[in-house]
């Protein structure tokens, strides 16, 4: 990994890199290694229940009746539920209220739930659901988004299968055409990818002596998991409480439906009054959990004879599955994403997200982008080749700078660090030789190298906007260590990592003195959810404002005893220094106590403000992005069509980054996942039934099939940002896929432009091309 | 999964009687990693589980007369590492070192694999090039059948209920002979075989004297490739006879489609195999 300093963009206050900055081990990561941490399905308590959902076979079904009788009868069985038994509202739906909790009238995808089960084991539970009967009449389906549009299409909700519709309306497309050398049209196709965390979503639920909840889960949003029981069970949210389990993996796929997994297992505590446990196994999991929306994206550029990019028109056509749940912000960032990292002075994109009898898809790492960048990544690449330019010059020539408009018309004023990452990997990477260098590995082998960009918004931007404050809950105890509750989750990116630096490094303190809390709601205000790579910004500014509030009383009471004025007071390896004296923090804290200081603060920070015009799609979309430029190199066998990535480069600009360390794991993982996506992985879903039920059928890369990845980090540091931190959670994955695509491009001379490039589609390809050349040149 | 007996026999003459007593509700677990798949997700609900891990007599690998015997309880582990393996049938330590993962090809014994009869199976289709037999002994005694004559389409061979296998042996490498394995996974590890590919041949004045070769995962049961074995017998091998033996490979499969890959892609990848290994052994022979 090398590191390069911070350049671009504004730079903050310089600071002292006591630890912000530098390589940290991660606080989490012992009790990790060593087993040592409690996953829920650890956890167990006397005398709880197992949970167990029964789902629909069938993916588009009317239901006639549901017999629970022979079930109820089972030994063991403690309760079985349906929509009839909810005490609250049957409903679920995180931004339009029509995703029923439990199936009532009509099922609507395989995963849709019909009934619960409580019983005192696993297997009597299992068996009582093999004992309900549920009388279907299934109803034709409509399963993809094409179809979904046409008039006498089937409905999937009363209100047709159009769900959203979003546009950008920038300058005038006709007349960037019209002065157009070149005009390339292209469809480019994404499948849907499932997240595979390590640990399938769970909970255990306690009810309490009160009748509210205790509810412990390997989640990534416990505030939107609060508001989704309290509804179902008709409590108010103060005695709804949810802790965060230690969790494993969530990337996106435990945001929204493991509120409704919680709200099963509640309805079920509910009613028993027992604690009940509820884990998925992977099956269920797979079929259960939100997906990535597959798109169709159809791409038309127009760019002057010199590469530069004069207008894009692009139609975005997304399957949403059965429900909304959070597709609409989904679709927004597609929309906004949908011209990648280039200034293009004349946009049209029209983004539909449609209805189908599919499992619903929702949010996964990058949230819409991956697509996007799929697409304009090929496209641009497309137009070099012909063009005959260099992918890196016409990506230079139009690629964002400071000043910079976007296709929302927001104008960049810091913070831009897209050029600095096209030149650090290019250098890294050795692109010039390695475009020069013969492709030919052997008579049946071929090398080649390709590249990609992308941009990222950073935290929720307009359309989340009202849920973009964060919290936190400082405390310095006697002993001065602290601890910190904040409203952001760990699920495995290194987010108490990173908090516990920024504490560490504001009161001078060694990292072991510094504990991360679990994240509870019954000690942090709601925080919005941990997404969209928004939470070493978010939750590091709200503990940086708490930090400050505390860090004013420390240094009054400092500059007393050192008989100097606050504003010299700093603090640094436990002492606290003013001017030539000092005192050992220790001493200052113990004077704190003796006073009765109060030494706990909260914190809180706003999102700064975004806006998006519905009409035309213009406006300050997100506060700030992050850039960045992938390099592939692919090795691929003619004969089989297999593709091995040999190594990826990536350059990522993060704005400070508070934990290089964990920024590079970030940056491998997403590369990884990023060559799942454009290799391997493909949920297949066939006439609404699942063909990739398992992890033997859906597979994603081993430790065997992953590349070399060289890291580089670039620091365009944000005004905004602690200590200048943008966020780095989803970049990694999103230009991996097209940097794959146009690697196998430069090898081969063959253009796919549809995910996964599985082997077989390859190996067509090759040969429709070679039967084209006349029996092909390869041997 | 249903609650069910288990017991650990000691010997190999009390699991043949509880084998013979149990009549078809038993069944015998060496690693599990078939079995217990089939127990938890696919139904199978046998009345009495026989564990035989503990029956070390059925474990090992060692020259026997004229064969190399291998115990049925044998790891892919164990076998991938034995020189003796390498030494007289490479396409089986291959074949072996393909299965699954460490942790699988640790747990998982030969014995499994060809009992369970997968046409994916990664150790049966080198088998079947190396002439291997299997020991099959119930109360009644026990005989040797060959292990191609043992598969009877998919999970079906003539193993009887009663029956538990003994012993897996094939013969010594004669000179000038030698065997190779290629598989096709969607990844690197832990994938089933879209298809595979074991060639066994004896060279003799540069030319083919014998050759056998086994398709896997392309035909319900491991199947032979008769035809390109004459198209190979008594030739020597050129780029032209590499040609017309991956030419006619296809014409002796009957694969299906599949989530892993067509019938088509299957056929394709059978005639690049098969290429990749007469490729390598061409390279060498013309080398010396
Ligand atoms: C994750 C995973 C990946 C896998 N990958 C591969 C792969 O890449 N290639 C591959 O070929 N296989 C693979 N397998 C399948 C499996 O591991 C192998 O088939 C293995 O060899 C089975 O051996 P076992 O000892 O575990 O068999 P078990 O599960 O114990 O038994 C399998 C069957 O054989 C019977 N049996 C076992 N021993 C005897 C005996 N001595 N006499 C009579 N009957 C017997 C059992 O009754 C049972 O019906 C994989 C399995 C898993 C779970």
């Amino acid at each position: 990994m090398s590191l390069m300093g911070a350049s671009s963009g504004r730079q903050v206050e310089t600071f002292r890199s006591a630890l912000v900055g530098q390589p940290a081990r991660r606080v989490d990561g012992r009790a990790k290694v060593t087993g040592r941490a409690k996953y829920v399905a650890d956890v167990g308590i006397e005398g709880m229940l197992y949970g167990k959902m029964l789902l629909s076979p069938h993916p588009h079904a009317l239901i006639k009746g549901i017999n629970t009788s022979q079930a109820e009868e089972l030994p063991g069985v403690w309760a079985v539920l349906t929509a009839r038994r909810i005490p609250g509202e049957n409903q679920i739906g995180v931004v339009l209220p029509e995703q029923p909790l439990l199936a009532r009238e009509k099922v609507r995808h395989v995963g849709d739930c019909v009934a619960l089960v409580a019983a005192s084991s696993e297997p009597t539970a299992e068996k009582a659901l093999d004992l309900i009967q549920v009388d279907y009449e299934p109803l034709p389906g409509v399963y993809a988004p094409q179809e979904a549009l046409q008039e006498d299409s089937p409905l999937v909700h009363r209100k047709g299968n159009l769900l959203t519709h979003l546009k950008i309306r920038k300058g005038d497309v006709e007349a960037g055409f019209g002065e157009s050398e070149i005009v390339l049209e292209r469809i480019y196709q994404t499948q849907r990818q499932e997240h595979v965390y390590l640990e399938t979503i769970g909970t255990l639920v306690t009810p309490q002596e009160d009748g509210s909840m205790n509810i412990l889960a390997s989640i990534q949003c416990p505030f939107y998991v609060q508001k989704g029981v309290a509804r179902v069970l008709g409590l108010p949210l103060s005695k709804v409480r949810v802790i965060q389990a230690t969790t494993g993996g969530a990337f996106g796929g435990k945001e929204d439906v493991p509120s409704e997994i919680c709200a099963f297992a509640s309805l079920l505590a509910h009613k028993t009054n027992r604690p009940v446990c509820m884990i998925l196994s992977r099956e269920e999991d797979l079929r259960r959990s939100s997906k990535r929306h597959p798109m169709t994206i159809t791409y038309k550029m127009g760019a002057t004879g010199e590469g530069k990019i004069l207008c894009a028109q692009i139609r975005v056509l997304a399957d949403i599955g059965a429900y909304a749940s959070i597709s609409p912000v989904v679709l927004y960032r597609s929309t906004v994403h949908a011209t990648g990292p280039y200034e293009i002075p004349h946009v049209r994109v029209d983004t539909y997200g449609v209805y189908t009898n599919n499992v619903p898809n929702g949010a996964f790492r990058g949230f819409g982008t991956p697509q996007v960048t799929f697409a304009h990544e090929s496209m641009v690449d497309e137009l070099a080749a012909k063009l005959d330019m260099d992918p890196i010059q016409i990506r230079l020539r139009n690629g964002l700078k400071l000043g910079s408009q976007t296709a929302t018309g927001q104008v960049l004023e810091e913070s831009v660090g897209y050029e600095e990452t096209v030149l650090k990997g290019m250098k890294a990477c050795r692109w010039e030789l390695k475009r020069a260098a013969n492709r030919r590995v052997s008579p049946s082998r071929r090398r080649g190298i390709g590249v990609s960009t992308m941009f990222y918004g950073v935290s929720l931007g307009a359309k989340g906007w009202f849920l973009d404050g964060s919290a936190a809950s400082v405390q310095v105890h006697q002993d001065g260590s602290v601890s910190v509750a904040i409203g952001g989750t760990e699920m495995g990116q290194g987010a108490q990592t990173v908090i516990a630096q920024m504490v560490a490094e504001s009161l001078g303190l060694p990292l072991e003195r510094i504990k991360i809390l679990p994240t509870d709601t019954g000690m942090v205000p709601d925080s919005g959810p941990t997404v969209a790579s928004r939470t070493t910004v978010f939750s590091g500014n709200a503990t940086l404002d708490a930090l400050q509030q505390i860090k004013k009383k420390l240094k009054e009471l400092a500059a007393e005893i050192l008989a100097i004025s606050p504003e010299k007071v700093t603090f640094r390896d436990e002492q606290v220094l003013g001017g030539e004296k000092k005192l050992s923090f220790d001493q200052l804290i113990q004077a704190c106590y003796q006073r009765n200081v109060n030494l706990a603060a909260d914190g809180w920070f706003v999102s700064p403000p975004c806006s998006f015009d519905e009409q035309t799609g213009q406006g300050n979309a997100y506060y700030v992005y992050g850039y960045g430029t992938q390099f592939a190199e692919v090795e691929v066998d003619l004969d089989t069509g297999q593709v091995q990535v040999l190594r990826v480069t990536a350059a990522h600009d993060v704005g400070k980054a508070i934990n290089p360390q964990g920024v590079s794991g970030q940056v491998e993982g997403g590369v990884v996942q990023g060559v799942g996506y454009a290799l391997l992985e493909d949920f297949i879903i066939e006439n609404g039934k699942i063909q990739t039920p398992n992890l033997a059928t859906y597979t994603i890369p081993t430790s065997l099939d992953i590349p070399q990845v060289e890291v580089i980090i670039v620091e365009a540091v944000s005004k905004d940002g602690p200590f200048g931190a943008k966020g780095v959670g989803e970049q990694p994955i999103i230009p991996t896929a097209a940097a794959v695509a146009n690697a196998i491009y430069h090898a081969t001379g063959i253009r796919v432009r549809r995910l996964p490039i599985g082997p077989e589609i390859l190996r067509r390809a090759i040969l429709k091309k070679e039967t084209g050349n006349m029996r092909g040149d390869h041997r | 999964m249903d609650v069910f007996r288990y017991l650990a026999p000691e010997s190999v003459e009390e699991t043949l009687q509880l084998l013979d007593e149990g009549a078809g509700g038993v069944k015998v677990l060496a690693g599990g990693t078939d079995l217990l798949v089939q127990m938890k997700e696919r139904g199978l609900r046998p009345g009495l589980v026989l564990d035989v891990a503990g029956l070390h007599e059925l474990r090992g690998i060692r020259m026997e007369g004229k064969y190399v015997w291998i115990g049925p309880l044998t790891t892919h582990w164990d076998l991938a590492h034995s020189a003796l393996i390498r030494e007289h049938g490479l396409a089986l330590a291959q074949g072996a070192s393909k299965v699954g993962s460490p942790q699988i090809r640790h747990r998982g014994t030969i014995g499994g694999n060809i009992a369970n009869a997968s046409p994916a199976a990664d150790t049966v289709p080198p088998l079947v090039v190396l002439e291997a037999e299997v020991e099959l002994r119930s109360l009644n005694g026990s005989h040797w059948l060959p292990v191609e004559s043992l598969m009877e389409g998919p999970s079906r061979t003539a193993l009887r209920p009663k029956e538990l296998i003994t012993g897996v042996r094939f013969p010594h490498r004669a000179p000038g002979s030698r065997s190779q394995y290629e598989k096709f996974g969607s990844r690197q590890a832990l994938s089933i075989a879209v298809a595979s590919v074991a060639v066994a041949a004896v060279q003799e004045k540069g030319r083919f004297a014998r050759v056998r070769i086994a398709l896997g995962s392309v035909s319900p049961t491991v199947v032979r490739a008769t035809r390109v074995e004459e198209i190979l017998t008594g030739e020597a091998l050129g780029e032209d006879l590499i040609a017309q033996a991956t030419a006619s490979v296809a014409q002796q499969c009957r694969p299906i489609d599949d989530v892993r890959g067509s019938a088509w892609y299957r056929c394709q990848l059978v005639e690049a195999l098969l290429a990749r290994i007469l490729l390598c052994w061409g390279e060498e022979w013309m080398a010396g």
